[in-house]
């Protein structure tokens, strides 16, 4: 009976084995584990300052690679990890001045179910490195790996014999399209209380270290680095703690001292309502503006 | 520990097979080993709250004895007091002392009265309510005499703690459960593989179905201010499987695990979604403990024999202190007496027991009558849901006077409707099976490559949507 049971077990383990070794390969061989690339020259990343501000149909051959609630070491570990086999001639990426503050590292970094996004959707690059520096539970990380490694992904299949899109990369959202406009003071309220907590203000040194790391990478690579500081509305910006733009400032003067790197601060531009999505977001006609500047800006810049 | 850790799923497989191969040589060591198991399971949680069993076990077991040896009724039930007192004493403390204080102090308050009690911080032992119940349902059937006291510590402890069911159920009954450990277990293919099959399916309950439907209903109830009146209904509905995935997907896995090691513990759900009537419905719901309260409560009082009086309020007994073992909270309390409600015009017409088999028995399509019986009291079902969910009572009328508005009109936000699948391929296969204890029954009979198949696209959507650890509902209670 039991030698019964036990062989079944085994046989159906087995059997399983097969299929889940079958469905990895088959993720190897069509996705090289989700690795997008691009004949584009110019990368835009970042947050979701980045998806909503920058139209890649205006900025010439860019392609916008931003995902929502990005923090800027995922972003380095992001670029380290596509610039393997895409040849990036220009860096655009979002820095606004919640970016350093330490209050939403804090949020992003501490928070369980973001951490379960980043195992979610940056398994393709993550380590035991990047892990340890995360502090994601290593339990849940190979519970996710499992998963997404493990796991056919019927819907990626039936999307390779078509156009490559973004939803096929789990930790790329792309250009965010939006004709709305929700300018809700609660919405406001609950934004800065995210961003930047509610009286002592401190900046990130997590941020810090790898804005210098990103500086550092675009030097290595002969990259041009653009940092962009996106729109914001003025009740927003008006409310931005006094000490964090001064730091901000501070870390963008010793920035631009570096060759190829620049800096747009388009934070204040004092834009009407109708620009926006929200109050710290350009809907789909403060994207035009800006990309077209940016566009401008890129093109005197090469 | 927890079922949907991977601590169980290391945990599982060891100590099935140290059971049947090392520990399989006689019934004591068979009992030392499930206790020692069971105390290993449960101390994984926290081991500072082994005491508590241990002492209740260890109350119970010599009160048994003494039942057992005395004849004088005055004392016998002196002893069955003691023992009350001791279990319900400590389940008391730790589940409901903030509650009695807070609403102590909150009467006097609303008399303009301010007292000064401080509350405690009291850490809910997991399942505390559960081997409680099961300890008592001992010591009243010995009290009875319808049980013989154990003179075996080793089965009797090995009953109370007893892993699979210790934290979150099925609450057994000494009857039952207790002779099984006095008898050396043997293997059994057919039972080992029904509980595999079990295992799976609860899994894919609480994993696919309760923790998805969870992330839906848990921003709805706790947004609820922000939506539609249609919305909120669809948060209920998604509540309602969630909560049945939840807690039958957790007997499921318990009884499928208990199967493993040659046990048979009693059923604790029986597709109550598809329940004709409200007294139907908590024929199948949680089974072991409605039936706890009706053999250990309802009947003593009197039942449903006596005037109309007595039965109404022994209705409203069983219902409200069904409620009160949920939480000390009120909402849980008026979610009894919701239930009361819905039950007491079936009760007093004598049309509560019109509905005791399977709908549709002879048929795989219900009759038009039975599809309205059905979204009735599954209507129903989901409005008391709404109370047992909501945070406060205020939350729960909040959420009712959005539902009954003219936004019910409106077309919803629907957050996510990736999850909808799921649901209605548990409602279907929960539909063809229901002749079945469990949902894998139905496919038995059915070609290997069948029931492989099923099996490896239910074990894809668990790996999918393993991982998120959120606590089973019924832990808190």
């Amino acid at each position: 009976m039991m030698n019964k049971f036990l062989l079944k077990v085994i046989k159906f383990s087995i059997f399983c084995s097969i299929c889940f070794l079958l469905s990895y390969f088959l993720n190897i061989y069509f996705f090289e584990f989700d690795r997008f690339s691009s004949s584009k020259k110019t990368f835009i990343v970042g947050d979701s300052h980045a998806m909503c501000s920058l139209n890649p149909s205006i900025i010439e051959n860019s392609v916008n690679l931003g995902s929502k609630g990005e923090t800027l070491n995922i972003t380095y570990h992001k670029l380290q990890y596509l610039n393997k086999i895409n040849n990036i001639n220009t860096l655009v990426i979002s820095l606004s001045y919640h970016s350093i503050s330490h209050n939403f590292l804090e949020e992003r970094i501490l928070n369980k179910s973001n951490l379960q996004k980043v195992v979610d959707n940056y398994y393709p690059f993550l380590n035991s490195n990047i892990i340890k520096e995360l502090n994601v539970d290593f339990k849940k990380y190979y519970t996710g790996m499992a998963n997404n490694i493990l796991l056919p992904r019927f819907m990626y299949i039936n999307n390779y014999f078509q156009l490559p899109e973004m939803k096929n990369y789990p930790y790329l959202d792309g250009f965010k399209y939006s004709t709305s406009m929700n300018l809700d003071k609660k919405k406001l309220e609950s934004k800065l209380q995210g961003h930047f907590g509610e009286n002592i203000f401190t900046i990130s040194s997590v941020a810090v270290k790898y804005i210098y790391k990103l500086v550092e990478f675009s030097k290595k690579n002969q990259i041009n680095l653009i940092f962009i500081n996106t729109p914001v509305h003025n009740k927003y910006y008006e409310r931005i703690p006094k000490e964090l733009k001064e730091q901000y400032t501070e870390i963008q003067t010793k920035i631009k001292k570096e060759p190829n790197i620049y800096f747009l601060d388009y934070s204040n531009l004092n834009l009407e309502d109708s620009f926006y999505l929200d109050f710290d977001h350009t809907n789909n006609k403060g994207a035009k503006l800006v990309s077209e500047k940016l566009n401008f800006f890129l093109k005197n810049i090469k | 520990m927890i079922f949907d850790s991977l601590e169980f799923f290391i945990y599982l497989p060891t100590v099935f097979i140290l059971y049947w191969f090392i520990f399989n040589k006689n019934l004591s060591l068979q009992n030392i080993f499930f206790l020692t198991v069971s105390y290993i399971f449960y101390g994984w949680w926290d081991w500072r709250f082994l005491g508590l069993i241990f002492i209740s076990s260890l109350v119970d077991y010599f009160i048994g004895l003494s039942l057992g040896k005395v004849n004088v009724n005055k004392k016998r039930k002196l002893l069955l007091y003691l023992s009350f007192i001791v279990n319900l004493g400590t389940l008391g403390f730790f589940k409901y002392y903030n509650f009695f204080i807070e609403s102590f102090v909150d009467s006097f308050s609303s008399l303009g009265v301010e007292l000064n009690f401080t509350t405690l911080n009291i850490i809910l032992p997991v399942g505390i309510s559960f081997y409680t119940f099961q300890t008592l349902s001992y010591t009243i059937d010995v009290y009875k005499q319808k049980l013989k006291p154990t003179s075996n510590i080793l089965s009797f402890f090995a009953f109370v703690s007893f892993f699979p069911q210790l934290v979150a159920g099925p609450i057994e009954r000494a009857s039952n459960l207790l002779p099984q450990f006095y008898k050396t277990r043997k293997f059994n293919y057919f039972e080992a593989r029904d509980g595999m099959q079990q295992i799976l399916w609860g899994f894919f309950k609480k994993i696919v179905i309760a923790d998805n439907c969870a992330i839906i209903a848990n921003n709805i109830f706790e947004n609820y201010q922000e939506y539609s009146g249609i919305t909120l209904m669809i948060g209920a509905i998604y509540f309602a499987f969630q909560i049945y995935g939840d807690f039958s997907g957790y007997s499921d896995i318990a009884i499928g695990t208990a199967k493993l090691f040659g046990i048979k513990l009693m059923c604790n759900f029986k597709y109550p979604y598809f329940s004709r009537d409200i007294a139907e419905f908590w024929r199948r719901w949680h089974i072991s403990l409605s039936t706890w309260f009706r053999d250990y409560l309802y009947i003593p009082l009197g039942g449903s024999r006596g005037s109309l009086k007595v039965k109404i309020r022994n209705i409203f007994a069983i219902f409200i202190v069904s409620g009160f073992w949920h939480g000390a909270n009120w909402t849980f309390i008026i979610w009894g007496l919701v239930n009361a409600i819905y039950f007491l015009p079936s009760m007093i017409a004598g049309t509560n027991r019109n509905n005791i088999g399977i709908v549709a028995k002879n048929s795989n399509i219900p009759a038009m009558k039975e599809i309205f019986q059905i979204l009735f009291t599954f209507l129903l079902t989901n409005l008391a849901w709404v109370i047992f969910r909501s945070k406060t009572v205020m939350d729960s009328i909040n959420y009712f006077s959005i539902i009954f508005s003219k936004s019910f009109f409106s077309i919803p936000n629907f957050p996510d409707l990736r999850f909808f699948p799921f649901i209605l391929i548990l409602v279907i296969w929960e539909w063809f099976s229901r002749k079945h204890e469990h949902g894998l029954n139905i496919i038995n009979n059915k070609h290997f490559i069948f029931r492989w198949g099923a099996y490896l696209f239910l074990i894809i959507l668990i790996i999918k949507y393993f991982g998120r650890e959120s606590p089973f509902i019924y832990f808190q209670f």
